[in-house]
């Protein structure tokens, strides 16, 4: 005998289910399990990775779903009533209530022998948290729809899987399909239908003994699947016959107390219809010990804690993968009261059987290769290759100048490759894209290994010459590939979605969708919910949560560990509530039942020491909590209420007489029984543990950010589809490693900021200065944008502007487009952590020689100087000194990157070595250290064509930086969010190259920011520009202006004049939909008056209130003080009469307007303070500028000054603008300091982390004493002592601390990488 | 009339070869029984654990409810029914 598992829950079913799939299959295989169905609730979300990962591993899977009913089942088939659709759920208001499409209510469905459950009141934490679907929340299963499981038999049953999943979709809304009876009876072919669960309708009938109701049941759906497949009910139901059954009565035993009965009514019911029975275990998690997280995964699930899940959870911890002799032993053992029964014992025997005989019966190939394509229309006469050699013809006579035969024979060898795998339609697909982007003036170029073809090419797909970049095509296609090759197509992030909707209209809506795109758990995430469902106050789990630099939830642990606050902090448990009680009192969060007594003890404070009195986003519960330093949620055994911070009264271990119940005992914890278990583990070491299990889990679906599929047959007949969050968009609920496993084609619409960028500077050289540019034809070698990129003054530009990019440009110093192309491959975690970057870096610089292994590498690798980087080389060394065939050395390039199973590593170890020795007569021990280092590169290797097409983008963008510079700002402000900067960054970098920056003015600004005519160096300024001179360049080998001859050469005369006007959209709160309004006032004419302002913006007064503050009046002529007095009363009276918006102000009495008492201007200090508390950066100055003159007394060194200095202790002082903790970086942090003059890197190494962690996280402006090292032109400075800068400015008569700079925590707080 | 017993005595349970409890000793008296219903408990892991097997279990004399603590492997009399 044999068992097959036909009903388990991966992690896929959002939250009911504690495993993934491949703990999954890897348990099913070492219980010797047959095959293993996955059956999510409502979704094929994990259905493709774990057919494919048990294929892999020997298991044979089933594909299936476990759906939610909608209604009851109707006996009498005639009278089924499709239920009347309620309209879909608008907006995301109403918050509670049952949301339409949601489970009817259960009284009305299940009237039939069944008592009315009431509907457990929804209790709501007030923390906000997204619902991961529609709100279920403290809704327990047993009062929702009744439980169906559906298995696909074969290719047409996961057909009907597919089409009814969707349209079950389709017919709810996001998160909530509706399955009604009617929609499953349609969709019933090639599917088998398990009973269910202990909520599926049978199981519900017979517990509370409503026989009949749970015959008619079965016989309803047996007649709708058809009981057997051979003609019906009269044949019985034994085993054998169960394969071809097409409903089946499922037999699950969890010991719980009503089972037994239950197994034994199921088997009677079975043998009364002669419907076949199969044993299942509702599996819900892999390993017995599974049931901690999944019950923590409930509680999240219902936004509860453990202690107060009640019967939401599951009442067993039995399901888990049980072998078949666990499941063997259960009923009908001799203690079960149907032993008396043999019927039972034979049903349940039986079951088992049945169990691996309809898995082997259920049997799906999810390939759809043969539906790839949705025919792509050519004129008559032509196939879809004649059109496509056609096309990349007169492509390449366009391309070329002229055309030689090396271009020629690339492009006939491609063209037959394309033919015989049969890709023709795919690349026309793609021409056909760009066609449509060209003719609309939408930015867009190919990227990725697409650039290694011609093909692509010269179909301007990409603008990548192959050939000057010697680029190898097998790279993109081979015919040993089985999947399928990837072009991503980037187009300009703002008008992304007119190709996405132009793909929709020429394909159709039946046969295009959008990949999804799967959220998993981030360390935050995880934290939070982890940490609220274990019960900890709510306050401290925000503060663990800020506490975390990584975004890993493995490494959530490590990183907490780092932060030797927390560990500490946890291991007092209970310390002190009252030690602080006055802390607490101060707080509200006094203590009710006043029985607490002082502890005596110090407070810990969780999170470290140092200045820790609460950063951004820190509320005064939290505080409190932490200066009260209550670890967990209990003290002296009665748990700490989450949310207010009062203890609760203990907990009763008695019944209503006072004895004892003897549920949860005193004394030490017992060991759990199972191995994996959390019993006995401390509340914090729990919550770090669970984080880690957590890693990777699902949470919900969101759009893939440009996935899209194109099919031949409908799509809804290959995979399901559900709603997208965004209205009328349909998502496809594989992601796009699925899509590529089922062999579908996918195109990558890509949205890239820079490409927006570079359109918009374009169209702005063009209008402002008359200037046509064709960056296409832009020349490769212009040596001034080389020198700017060796200087690293590459704030803005393209892919290069990271801090790494900027420490290491000045060594590998770039000075062609090829020496680009490494940068941009060199610079990642990979290669980093691969040691590549310093052997590059020496020999680039001279510092060592450029050697090979042996001359044969020499052509191969002389573009990266001997050193391994790009995967074509990889290939290459392949084929030309190992004698692999082309498609045999993609496969290699792969299986090295991959690291499969070692049987597979060692052969292509043989076959490597071998043939090095015999093809290239290699030394075998040189074969072998080609070998290693190959292998060791291929882990983190990048595809040459991908970085060839990125380094073209950023040596354009640094052309533009470099002679247009007021555009560029302006193409990349407007173009936000993107790169790696923030605005305030880019205004900074510009005014130091001497643009002039000019404030947000209503009656200057637009929405957009724009360039405005400044006049050119040494003209006097116009009148009413809001500045009062020209920004002076910088003078540091960090900012590189244009010689006045390269200016001539390459830029408009007229470039010089223009500055950049900030526009209205930078104030925050003044969003797209203002626009228009704001873009027609300004052209109206100017305004006069704040009355004027508010009448005909219509902007709500907070808003008004940032303008103001923001400097946006000023050019109305009256003091800000004034403005701010008046636009309260101006406000007022505007909405007093037209809404009840006016509600809690004074009542409007019509008086006349009174005049501003005499306040006094407002100093600089504050100006500055509010301009980034508004908008994050001032078009005047920089804040340190404020700090100079006190700077100066400290000894502090301006940035720009650094590189003069000498090596050794400096003290610098600046704005944090980005904050990096590199996980490659084995934790170091990075911090890129800004002063008026320039940026600096500071390092801080772990220990120095340690130490000043809570004031680098809590404050942006910094005053840093260290160790100023450089390295050639690059400027570092190790951090010692790091101090709040005000603080230390006020020492020495500084200035008060501008009250926006509050806000500045903002800056600070910004992480990257 | 039922009897939950404040301290779930402990009692010696004895099983057969298959494992299966046919009688318990408690306060020197023997009681065949058989067992009319049993189910797992298991609970409060995140507390303070409780992993029992109960039994329902009919002899001459008494309607029992007992257990098995499956942390230290201990039999108890919960309740008694008369």
């Amino acid at each position: 005998m044999a068992y097959a598992e036909l009903h388990c829950h991966t992690n896929f079913s959002f939250l009911d289910g504690a495993s993934a799939v491949d703990e999954l299959v890897e348990r099913a295989l070492a219980l010797g399990l047959t095959g293993l169905a996955v059956t999510d609730h409502g979704g094929l979300y994990g259905v493709v990775r774990f057919a494919s990962t048990a294929r892999e591993a020997g298991l044979h899977p089933v594909i299936g779903v476990e759906i939610e009913l909608l209604d009851a089942f109707a006996p009498d088939l005639d009278r089924i009533v499709i239920p009347a659709r309620r309209p879909a759920r608008r907006g995301a208001g109403r918050p509670t209530g049952r949301p339409a499409g949601a489970a009817p209510d259960p009284s009305t469905t299940l009237s039939e022998g069944l008592p009315a459950r009431p509907r457990p009141e929804r209790t709501r934490l007030p923390g906000r948290r997204e619902p991961i679907k529609e709100d279920f929340r403290g809704i327990a299963e047993g009062s929702r729809g009744p439980h169906l499981v559906l298995l696909a038999r074969d290719a047409t049953g996961y057909r009907s899987l597919c089409r009814l999943i969707s349209r079950a979709n389709l017919a709810g809304t996001k998160g909530a399909p509706r399955f009604s009876q009617a929609l499953l009876a349609d969709h019933v072919e090639g599917l088998i239908a398990l009973s269910g669960c202990r909520d599926g309708e049978l199981a519900r009938r017979l517990r509370v003994g409503d026989r009949d109701g749970a015959r008619q049941v079965a016989e309803g759906y047996a007649a709708i699947f058809g009981g057997l497949a051979n003609g019906g009910r009269d044949v019985a139901g034994t085993a054998g016959t169960a394969a071809r059954a097409g409903f089946i009565l499922e037999l699950q035993h969890h010991l719980l107390p009503e089972d037994d009965w239950l197994v034994a009514e199921t088997a009677r019911l079975a043998e009364e219809l002669g419907l076949p029975t199969v044993v299942t275990n509702d599996v819900h998690y892999a390993l017995p010990e599974g049931r901690e997280l999944h019950d923590v995964v409930t509680a999240i699930r219902h936004g509860r804690t453990l202690e107060t899940l009640a019967d939401l959870r599951r009442p067993d911890g039995e399901s888990y993968l049980k072998p078949e002799a666990e499941l063997l032993a259960l009923p009908p053992g001799d203690q079960a009261p149907g032993n008396d029964d043999p019927r039972t014992a034979r049903a349940w025997t039986e079951g088992l059987a049945n169990s691996s005989e309809i898995a082997a019966a259920c049997s799906v190939d999810l390939g759809f290769e043969r539906y790839r394509f949705p025919g792509f229309s050519v004129p008559v006469g032509e196939t879809p290759f004649s059109q496509l050699a056609e096309l990349c013809h007169q492509g390449a006579r366009k391309r070329y100048h002229p055309l030689t035969p090396a271009v020629l024979n690339q492009l006939t060898h491609e063209l037959a490759v394309i033919e015989r795998t049969g890709l023709a339609e795919f690349f026309l697909i793609c021409w056909d894209l760009m066609r449509f982007a060209r003719e609309k003036r939408i930015p867009a170029q190919g990227r990725g290994s697409a650039a290694d073809s011609i093909v692509a090419y010269v179909l301007g797909i990409t603008r990548v010459d192959p050939i000057r970049h010697n680029l190898l095509f097998e790279r993109f296609i081979n015919e040993g590939r089985t999947t399928y090759p990837d072009v991503d197509i980037d187009f300009s992030s703002k008008r992304r979605e007119e190709v996405i909707q132009y793909v929709y209209e020429t394909y159709g809506p039946e046969h295009t969708g959008m990949v999804c795109n799967i959220v998993t758990y981030r360390a935050r995430s995880v934290v939070r919910e982890v940490g609220v469902a274990l019960g900890f106050p709510r306050p401290l789990v925000d503060r663990v949560a800020k506490a975390l630099e990584t975004y890993d939830s493995v490494m959530v642990r490590r990183d907490l560990e780092a932060d030797g606050g927390f560990a500490e902090f946890f291991q007092r448990p209970g310390n002190p509530v009252s030690a602080v009680a006055p802390v607490a009192e101060r707080h509200g969060l006094a203590d009710r039942m006043g029985q607490l007594r002082l502890a005596g003890k110090p407070a810990l404070r969780a999170g470290g020491s140092g200045d820790d009195k609460g950063g951004p986003g820190d509320s005064a519960a939290s505080v409190a909590w932490l200066e009260s330093g209550r670890g967990t949620g209990h003290v002296d055994g009665r748990a700490i209420d989450p949310e207010s911070g009062v203890l609760l009264p203990p907990e009763r271990r008695t019944d209503k007489l006072g004895r004892p119940n003897h549920w949860g005992g005193e004394g030490p914890v017992a060991a759990s029984p199972h191995a994996g278990s959390t019993v006995g583990l401390s509340d914090w070491e729990r919550w770090l543990e669970f984080c880690a299990r957590m890693d990777g889990f699902p949470r919900h679906l969101s759009i893939h950010s440009g996935g899209m599929l194109i099919t031949a047959a409908p799509l809804i007949d290959i995979a399901p589809l559900e709603r997208a969050t965004m209205p009328g968009r349909v998502v496809v609920q594989y992601d796009k490693r699925d899509v590529e496993t089922i062999k579908l084609i996918k195109l990558d619409l890509l949205g890239l900021g820079m490409l927006a960028a570079i359109d918009e500077t374009v169209q702005l050289i063009e209008h402002d200065c008359a200037a046509c540019l064709d960056l296409d034809r832009l020349p490769e070698d212009i040596t001034e944008v080389f020198g700017m990129l060796q200087a690293a003054d590459t704030v803005g530009v393209f892919q290069v502007e990271s801090r790494a990019q900027m420490q290491t440009l000045p060594k590998s110093r770039p000075n062609c487009l090829d020496d680009l192309v490494v940068e941009v491959a060199i610079i990642r975690p990979g290669p980093i952590q691969g040691n590549a970057v310093h052997p590059y870096l020496r020999r680039k610089q001279g510092l060592e020689p450029v050697t090979y292994l042996h001359p044969s590498l020499a052509p191969i690798l002389s573009d990266s100087l001997g050193v391994i980087l790009y995967q074509e080389q990889v290939m290459r060394i392949a084929i030309d000194v190992a004698g692999f065939s082309a498609g045999d050395s993609d496969g290699f390039r792969r299986a090295m990157g991959t690291w499969r199973s070692s049987r597979e590593m060692e052969k292509l170890h043989a076959h490597f070595v071998d043939g090095c020795v015999a093809i290239q007569g290699l030394p075998r021990d040189d074969a072998e250290e080609l070998f290693r280092r190959v292998a060791g590169f291929a882990s983190f290797g990048f595809a040459k064509s991908h970085a060839a097409a990125f380094a073209r983008t950023a040596y354009e963008s640094s052309f533009l930086k470099l002679f247009y510079p007021a555009q560029f700002l302006v193409g990349l402000v407007n173009a936000q969010p993107m790169g790696f900067y923030p605005v305030e960054v880019l205004v900074n970098d510009a005014k130091r190259h001497g643009v002039a920056v000019l404030p947000v003015d209503i009656n200057a600004s637009s929405f957009r920011t724009t360039t405005e005519w400044v006049g050119r160096p040494g003209e006097p300024l116009p009148a009413g520009l809001g500045i009062d001179r020209r920004p002076e360049p910088v003078r540091s080998p960090a900012c590189v202006l244009p010689s006045p001859a390269g200016r001539e050469r390459w830029s408009a005369e007229s470039a010089v004049g223009w500055g950049v006007r900030l526009g209205l959209g930078l104030v925050k709160g003044i969003a797209e939909e203002h626009a228009e309004l704001v873009d027609t006032e300004l052209a109206r004419g100017p305004y006069t008056s704040l009355g004027d302002v508010v009448e005909r913006t219509d902007l709500p007064e907070e808003t008004l209130e940032r303008l103001v503050r923001a400097g946006a009046l000023d050019s109305i002529g009256r003091p800000r003080r004034e403005l701010l007095w008046q636009l309260r009363e101006v406000a007022s009276r505007r909405t007093a009469g037209t809404s009840g918006r006016a509600a809690g102000r004074p009542i409007d009495l019509h008086l006349p307007p009174t005049d501003a008492p005499g306040l006094p201007a407002i100093g600089e200090t504050e100006r500055l303070g509010d301009a980034y508390a508004v908008l994050s950066l001032d078009a005047r100055q920089q804040v340190i500028g404020l700090f100079r003159g006190a700077l100066d007394r400290l000894g502090a060194v301006p940035n720009a000054m650094l590189n003069e200095h000498p090596q050794g202790r400096v003290r610098i002082g600046g704005l944090v603008v980005t904050r990096q903790h590199p996980m490659t970086a084995k934790g170091t942090v990075f911090l890129a300091l800004e002063d008026e003059t320039g940026m600096v890197n500071v390092t801080l190494w772990p220990d120095a982390w340690a130490r000043m962690r809570g004031v680098v996280r809590r404050h942006a402006l910094l005053l840093v004493d260290g160790q100023l090292q450089r390295e050639g032109d690059v400027v570092n400075v190790i951090a010692r002592e790091i101090r709040p800068l005000p603080e230390a400015a006020a020492g020495v008569g500084g200035p008060v601390r501008p009250p926006g700079v509050r806000q500045l925590g903002y800056a600070g707080g910004r992480r990257t990488g | 009339m039922t009897r939950l017993l404040r301290e779930h005595p402990l009692i010696d349970a004895e099983l057969d070869p298959a494992g299966r409890l046919v009688a318990f000793r408690w306060a020197g008296r023997r009681e065949a029984v058989e067992v009319c219903n049993r189910w797992r408990v298991d609970e409060a892991w995140w507390r303070q654990p409780i992993a029992r097997d109960y039994f329902k279990v009919v002899g001459a004399r008494w309607l029992a409810l007992v257990y098995l603590d499956r942390l230290d492997g201990s039999w108890h009399l919960e309740r008694v029914y008369d």
